[in-house]
């Protein structure tokens, strides 16, 4: 019998010589097998991958325990250009097209290791093929591809090698679902190419439905592993992976009083006529919308609907071209984004911007930097003004935590920290300066269903008891409908929708823009 | 008007050297992130081995072994004390390689003495005329090698494995170690090209119009800054077009003190490289082609 | 570096003992044997003096000649008995031309010196000598700027760089065929020392009826193509050049390219003998001069210079020739006659030695320097002759020594007024 393709065994992989990632993790992809690997953000998904294609080095991580083998051939010694030449490749997360290099540049750097130009031409066209788009913009910069459009140029750039395995990690994160299907569809033809496929997924409905088997890792152990099938029909798994058993429903919207008072009484935001240009492309084409105090209203629509761009625009980052935001009485567009911050406007960022060194507490403090009133002397010299001043801000920053269920991790450095605590912590440091309006930039990409369920549950305590208004970006539309009391529906730039979730959810423009093949 | 366009061209010619120098600054920086402030005292290894070397093998063979022997000091540099910094951030390799300027040009220094090294060139102290202008053979001869280098490099970037491989680990290394492209490799050779790229300049800027090899040559290396960083730190045609501006922008400013001097006071033949800048920093800060990326909106 | 030869220790000793037995000990300094006043840097038997200098920088090469050639005077001075019956100790330091280390040798050196033969370098010199004025150290080659001369304290070796620019304006006209009416350039170095040379020929172009056109690089500036042919569209009939050996090639080799057959007269240091292997040597041989302070090498007329090169060939017979040698040389003879003025009046302290060579006694140096050397006025050069030279490939060093000039403008010329 022939060896198994790939086959790990009693993997243990430790970062920065302390932090555990995986324990005694073992898997098996056979020949021209799809296999899936499920778990939330933080489980070791990535590490596992890393630890395949040799890669963890550059990241602090070594393996500590166990085996790697390819076709039946141990890994140990190798590295990543080696395991390459031995047709072992991965796409990595967040696809890392290189943004400045033409699509066949991104190719011709893909097929780096094949030296044998006939064999390069073929691979390159089979890319072709399956990625006609790449073709047509083979001389783009990839930089100017759309999402899912970089996703397949990251996949083809992995291809240009004709792997025997190729790795996929996250290839739907911060993908429309209709974009999603279509990344299936191609996995499903890669691998009846010959090619099989070791896929990382947090969407557990795309990583079930392609493969043949699959496993699911928690904490960096393997909890569950079999035939898709298998865990599919497992309730655990239904569950925690595919919200099966928690149905969405729409939460009524609270009245009670507010715990903790904001600084400042929300006040009315409104967008006016709002363009934005950047050179010639137009991104937000005379969008106006009203968000009332004390309210979450949320703003959704597909990749490239100009909602970035929108909160940037809020938050003060970016100008408006023509039109005007205000904020109560003040005009947001006028203003720098850090007088944005002054009138009582907090953000988060849709990829996480934390310092990554220091601990969750250091990190919430950042955010009552606005709030400190002495200056650095007396904070250097510890008078005890300061001193009252650093405690009652501490103070702030506990309760914060406590609200957000991070005050466990208050003096854990946040490197340390798994995906989904770490867009509490930026949360909580936006909330640490007592905003009035808290904009919130997609704060559940890249969750489980489970892990985006909890932050429902996060944000709607937070706007209860901090009395805030919210403005929610996101493309996640279940997330959105049990959350929002307003949405506004954004495509190509302009608003094409606006009403409750319920009036949204009905709109046949929104479903043909926005659900895409999954309404119809 | 033969006045004005010989100070052009002198300023073009100049500028192209200058900006050898500073596409070496851009490949470094690109291929591994460093600011190489040795590169100065590079530049004056390559024209010193040429000097010392010339009448023993003869000025090609010379040439040979300057490009050669630069382009191996510059891999030393990266393979034994770069990779192998502790702690690897741009701010303590630029200190360090301030360390390696000193050292490199003490020794040259020293070595020098308080000579001229004569090059050997055998373009000598000729000159090329051009109806009322005069250029200097070295001058013009810099020119196309230049050019014919720039063109080189274009190829390699654009139509060579090893050049796209460069380009993508220089964009993103992890990712680009995961196509199979070995850093230590892309890394070496940029290390390599700039130190040839320094060594043809070391070259003509210390053939005729200049004397001969001393030790002022590495402080040229500091005039090709103010074109390195115009142009924008990781770009090679930046680098090109902040040297021809640089160049132009000297020599004109030098060639007409006399008609400047009213406004601008003597001597801003030296500052105007540095005003030309900042000039262009305020307009575009990531420099003329430097990397915005390209984003879509 | 320390350097300490006892050979005339026991004579000294003697003649110590022989003193002692008429006159009681001084109360000040350190205990000498005599009725000469003591101060720092000397002792019953033995004088130090320092040398400030630059063995790792940009002028490592040339200081090291100078170092030799020092060390060899004062070994032949202490061979010949010393200096008021003691030893002479050059202590020699390593500024690697860096103003800041200059400043803390010097402060640490001050105590145990009584006077510093040198302080190499501009910008090195001139944050040492303010402080050494304080203290009443004497400072001998520290260049030969216009602005060291208001230090009482500095003896600058020969006529100062608008002297010699001075006298280039002058010599030009006068022996050059430069007409009346005519532009010269002045190609000039930022700082002091080409400040002062571009005020000296500024008065004497003025004095003698030329325009100048006046053109300001940096020592990183080693191709000289704009600023010739700037010179060149100017027609200049002839070109003064404060900088150094690098920028008198290239001027020189451009401007002839350029069909410019006109004089260049450099300043003191702009001539270097390896020039005449470069490609700007026919150019440097058709037209190049040198208007220098101190005798170029190549002096067969000069007792001292002879005595220097001599001197030189025997501490190092292998070494590099040129204006240094002379320099040294002369700069030793200088301090020599100071310590040995200042011992004469009884009074061989710091401040005895600043007397001693500011008291206008007859500067005697053989002809390495010009003669009548007046140092009784601060503020003015000791004198308004230069030596003009020719760059010559049948002279040793490369010059050829034409005369010995001072012209009307370097004469009327005045510092401050």
């Amino acid at each position: 019998m022939s060896p198994p393709l790939l086959s790990v065994e009693h993997l243990d992989v430790v970062y920065d010589g302390t932090i555990t990632a995986l324990s005694d993790v073992s898997l098996v992809v056979e020949p021209g097998q799809v296999v899936a690997v499920l778990g939330s953000n933080g489980a070791g998904k990535t590490s596992l991958l890393r630890a395949v294609s040799r890669s963890l080095q550059p990241y602090g991580g070594t393996v500590t325990g166990g085996t790697v083998r390819f076709a039946g051939e141990d890994l140990a010694g190798t590295d990543a250009a080696d395991v390459v030449r031995r047709g072992l490749v991965q796409v990595p997360e967040g696809r890392r097209i290189f943004r400045d290099l033409t699509v066949a540049e991104n190719l011709r750097a893909g097929g780096y290791t094949v030296k044998d130009a006939k064999a390069r031409a073929e691979a390159r066209d089979r890319v072709f093929d399956l990625f006609p788009i790449l073709a047509e913009r083979r001389d783009q910069p990839g930089g100017l591809l759309s999402g899912g459009q970089q996703q397949m140029l990251a996949m083809g750039r992995a291809l240009m090698v004709s792997p025997q395995l190729l790795l996929l990690d996250e290839p739907s994160l911060g993908l429309a679902p209709l974009l999603v299907d279509q990344i299936g569809e191609i996995v499903t033809e890669i691998n009846q190419q010959g090619t099989a496929v070791l896929l990382i997924e947090q969407n557990a409905v795309m990583g079930l439905r392609v493969a043949d088997a699959a496993y699911v890792l928690e904490t960096g152990r393997v909890t569950a592993a079999g035939t898709a099938a298998e865990l599919a029909a497992s309730d655990e798994v239904q569950e925690r992976y595919l919200g099966v058993a928690v149905p969405v429903v729409a939460t009524s919207v609270v009245e009670a009083e507010p715990a903790i008072p904001t600084a400042e009484p929300p006040q009315q935001l409104r967008v006016e006529g709002l363009t934005v240009r950047f050179g010639g492309i137009t991104a937000l084409s005379e969008v106006s919308f009203t968000v009332e105090p004390g309210t979450v209203h949320a703003l959704i629509g597909p990749n490239g609907a100009g909602k970035s761009t929108l909160v940037n625009v809020l938050g003060g980052a970016y100008r408006a071209t023509e039109g005007a935001v205000h904020y109560g009485d003040a005009e947001l567009t006028a203003l720098r984004s850090d007088k944005v911050a002054g009138l009582g406007v907090a953000r988060t960022f849709q990829n996480i911007s934390l310092a990554l060194e220091d601990t969750v507490e250091d990190n919430l403090l950042v955010g009552r930097h606005r709030l400190m009133r002495r200056g650095l002397l007396p904070g250097a010299l510890r008078l005890p003004g300061a001193r009252r001043e650093e405690r009652e801000h501490r103070e702030t920053v506990a309760g914060i935590a406590e609200l957000l269920g991070i005050a466990h991790l208050l003096r854990t450095p946040v490197h340390t920290l798994a995906y989904g605590d770490r867009k509490r912590v930026e949360m909580g440091r936006a909330l640490a300066a007592r905003p009035s309006l808290l904009l919130l930039d997609e704060p559940v990409a890249g969750m489980t269903h489970g892990e985006s369920q909890d932050m429902a549950e996060t944000i709607r305590q937070v706007r209860r008891d901090l009395g805030l208004s919210i403005v929610l970006v996101e493309h996640d539309m279940p997330f959105v409908m049990g959350l929002a009391e307003q949405v506004t529906v954004l495509d190509f730039g302009k608003k094409i929708a606006e009403g409750t979730p319920a009036q949204v959810q009905r709109d046949p423009e929104v479903l043909r823009a926005y659900l895409g093949a999954a309404a119809a | 008007m033969s006045y004005f366009l010989e100070q052009v061209l002198n300023g073009l010619s100049y500028g192209l050297v200058l900006s050898l120098i500073a596409a070496g600054f851009a490949i470094v920086f690109t291929s591994t992130g460093v600011l190489n402030f040795a590169h100065g005292s590079v530049v004056l290894l390559g024209a010193y081995l040429v000097a010392v070397l010339h009448d023993t093998i003869g000025f090609w063979p010379a040439v040979l072994v300057g490009l050669a022997g630069a382009a191996v000091v510059g891999v030393a540099i990266n393979a034994l004390l770069v990779r192998n910094l502790a702690d690897p951030n741009p701010g303590t390799a630029a200190i360090l390689m301030l360390g390696v300027d000193i050292v490199l040009l003490t020794e040259l220094t020293r070595r020098i003495g308080n000579q001229v090294l004569t090059l050997g060139a055998p373009w000598g102290a000729s000159v090329v005329r051009l109806g009322d202008v005069t250029l200097p053979t070295g001058r013009v001869l810099a020119a196309g090698v230049t050019v014919v280098a720039f063109g080189a490099l274009w190829y390699l970037f654009s139509r060579t494995d090893l050049g796209v491989g460069m380009r993508a680990a220089a964009a993103d290394g992890p990712t680009a170690s995961l196509m199979g492209i070995r850093l230590s490799r892309t890394a070496a050779t940029g290390w390599a090209l700039a130190g040839i790229l320094a060594a043809v300049a070391g070259i003509f800027l210390t053939s005729f119009p200049a004397p001969g090899v001393a030790p002022t040559v590495a402080l040229s290396a500091f005039a090709a800054i103010p074109a390195w960083v115009l142009g924008g730190f990781d770009s090679v045609p930046g680098a090109v077009v902040g040297g021809l501006l640089i160049g132009l922008t000297s020599a004109l400013v030098t060639g007409y003190e006399a008609e400047l001097e009213p406004f601008l006071g003597s001597g801003f033949g030296e500052v105007a490289p540095y005003v030309v800048m900042i000039v262009v920093l305020l307009v575009r800060p990531s420099g003329l082609l430097g990397s915005k990326e390209a984003v879509r909106v | 570096m320390k350097h300490r030869v006892r050979a005339a220790t026991l004579a000294a000793a003697a003649l110590a003992l022989a003193a002692c037995s008429t006159t009681a000990p001084t109360a000040s300094g350190g205990g000498g044997g005599d009725d000469v006043r003591t101060g720092n840097g000397v002792t019953a038997d033995g004088i130090t003096i320092g040398m400030i200098t630059d063995l790792s920088g940009p002028f490592a090469a040339g200081a090291a000649v100078q170092v030799t050639e020092t060390q060899a005077y004062w070994d032949q001075v202490n061979a010949d008995g010393g200096i008021c019956d003691r030893d002479v100790t050059v202590d020699v330091q390593d500024h690697g031309y860096d103003p800041q280390r200059a400043v803390t040798l010097y402060r640490s050196m001050a105590p145990d010196v009584v006077a510093l033969q040198q302080v190499l370098g501009g910008p090195t010199s001139a944050a040492v000598l303010p402080l050494a004025e304080q203290d009443s150290v004497y400072v001998g080659g520290v260049g030969w700027a216009g602005s060291a001369l208001a230090y009482e304290n500095n003896q600058l070796p020969g006529a100062s760089n608008a002297i010699q620019a001075a006298n280039a304006i002058d010599y030009m006209v006068d022996e050059l065929d430069v007409p009346e009416g005519s532009t010269v350039g002045v190609v000039y170095f930022t700082g002091d020392y080409g400040g002062d040379a571009l005020a000296g020929a500024e008065h004497a172009a003025e004095e003698r009826g030329l325009q100048i056109l006046a053109q300001e690089i940096t020592p990183a500036t080693t191709d000289l193509s704009a600023q010739a042919s700037a010179l060149a569209q100017a027609d200049v009939a002839g070109v003064v050049l404060a900088a150094a050996p690098t920028q008198l090639a290239s001027l020189a080799g451009v401007l002839s390219s350029q069909g410019a057959d006109v004089p260049i007269i450099g300043m003191n240091p702009t001539f270097n003998p390896s020039l005449l292997t470069t490609p700007a040597a026919d150019a440097l041989l058709a037209n190049a001069y040198s208007m220098t302070s101190v005798s170029p090498y190549d002096n067969p007329d000069s007792p001292g210079v002879q005595a220097a090169n001599e001197l030189y060939a025997s501490a190092d017979p292998t070494g590099a020739t040129g204006w240094e040698v002379p320099l040294a040389y002369v700069q030793a003879e200088l301090l020599r006659q100071a310590l040995e003025g200042a011992c004469e009046s009884g009074d061989l302290t710091p401040e005895g030695v600043v007397a001693a060579f500011r008291d206008g006694g007859e500067v005697d140096t053989e002809g390495v320097l010009p003669d009548g050397l007046d140092y009784s006025q601060v503020g003015q050069s000791p004198t308004t002759t230069v030596f003009v030279s020719k760059v010559s490939a049948d002279a040793e060093a490369g010059l050829e020594l034409l005369d010995q000039v001072s012209g009307p403008s370097a004469e009327s010329f005045s510092y401050g007024g």
